[in-house]
């Protein structure tokens, strides 16, 4: 099954995946990048409540998608909730 | 008074958007983010030579999204018979925030009040910190053991809603503070230390006023927590000095 994010690019729930990893990896200095699944939390990784706004940007560059901020922070607690909040907000190929 | 008054309307205007996905948060204050993250706390005090008293350290949150931001009601008490009334906090806040790279934006409306409510003041404030810098570990601790912190930067104008003959010069009606607040936290083996750091240059007699307050807090399941928590030197509304240690129970929640 493919997705459009909102520039018309076409991804597989897997690129998704890796790209969204890619992100948070980018954003996580310091820490084992092999370490990072879509398991791992946020908390885990030391990010604080703000510093997850950081990931607004990025995932708009590269996914095409904006995220809703304060459902970002407040909801989304692990990589792969943000891989599925990410997914959803791409449309059906 | 008007300011204000105008300004929380414009705010609540926002409020409808509440009704879609609301998230709850019950911490010890809505001051830092780390105070809400820290357990509302119950707490036995001895303090001199008087009997056992108590401290309440509470606040609620309930926050929804609104644009690139997102729209907070709260309300927070600092109480419990270990304070003396002029030295009590109530308060309560609608806030606006928004992300605006590589900030983060807030605009509040808070209500403050001592315990006898003889002094209630309300204030507008503008408040900005960065979203994050790991290298400074603002906001980040590599794999979330060791230190980190958060600064914030803010302006505020209010009014003196009433106040009584004590408290009359603390702040004029229509006054001004600048305040720089540190939140800072210490990770390990799941326990926590936060400590909160606020200074104030304000109007009147308040003039330059610091309040430290701080907590570790050890989970023991269940939401609950074994804290300890102390506090030291003067915070609005009324700037009464105070300095406090103790040991209590704790709970917090964050709903999904």
């Amino acid at each position: 099954m493919r997705r459009k994010d909102d520039e018309g690019k076409e991804w597989t729930e897997d690129e998704v995946t890796a790209e969204v990893i890619a992100i948070v990896r980018e954003l996580s200095p310091g820490v084992d990048r092999a370490s990072i699944t879509a398991k791992t939390t946020f908390a885990k990784l030391g990010w604080d409540y703000w510093y997850r706004l950081r990931l607004l940007k990025p995932v708009r560059k590269r996914l095409h998608e904006r995220l809703p901020a304060q459902v970002l922070m407040d909801k989304v607690k692990n990589v792969g909730k943000l891989r599925d909040m990410v997914w959803a907000l791409m449309e059906d190929a | 008074m008007r300011a204000v008054s105008l300004a929380l309307l414009a705010i609540a205007g926002a409020a409808p958007a509440l009704a879609q996905a609301p998230s709850v948060r019950i911490g010890h204050s809505y001051t830092s983010e780390r105070a809400l993250g820290q357990p509302a706390a119950f707490v036995l005090v001895a303090e001199d030579d008087r009997a056992l008293l108590t401290t309440l350290d509470a606040a609620v949150v309930v926050s929804a999204p609104v644009g690139n931001g997102g729209l907070t009601l709260g309300a927070r008490a600092a109480a419990g018979s270990a304070r003396a009334r002029e030295k009590r906090v109530l308060g309560a806040l609608v806030r606006y925030w928004r992300a605006a790279a590589p900030v983060v934006v807030s605009i509040d409306v808070d209500y403050e009040a001592d315990g006898g409510l003889d002094v209630q003041k309300g204030v507008l404030g503008l408040q900005v910190t960065p979203m994050g810098v790991p290298s400074l570990r603002i906001g980040y601790t590599p794999g979330g053991v060791g230190f980190s912190w958060r600064p914030w930067l803010g302006l505020g104008y209010g009014n003196v809603l009433s106040a009584d003959a004590s408290a009359a010069g603390i702040e004029p009606d229509g006054f001004v503070r600048v305040f720089g607040r540190a939140e800072l936290s210490y990770r390990r083996s799941g326990a926590e230390a936060t400590l909160e750091a606020t200074g104030w240059l304000a109007q009147g007699d308040a003039q330059r006023a610091g309040y430290l307050k701080g907590a570790l807090s050890v989970p023991i399941g269940s939401g609950f927590s074994i804290v300890a928590s102390g506090e030291a030197g003067r915070q609005p509304p009324r700037f009464a000095r105070g300095r406090r240690l103790g040991v209590g129970l704790g709970y917090s929640l964050r709903s999904e």
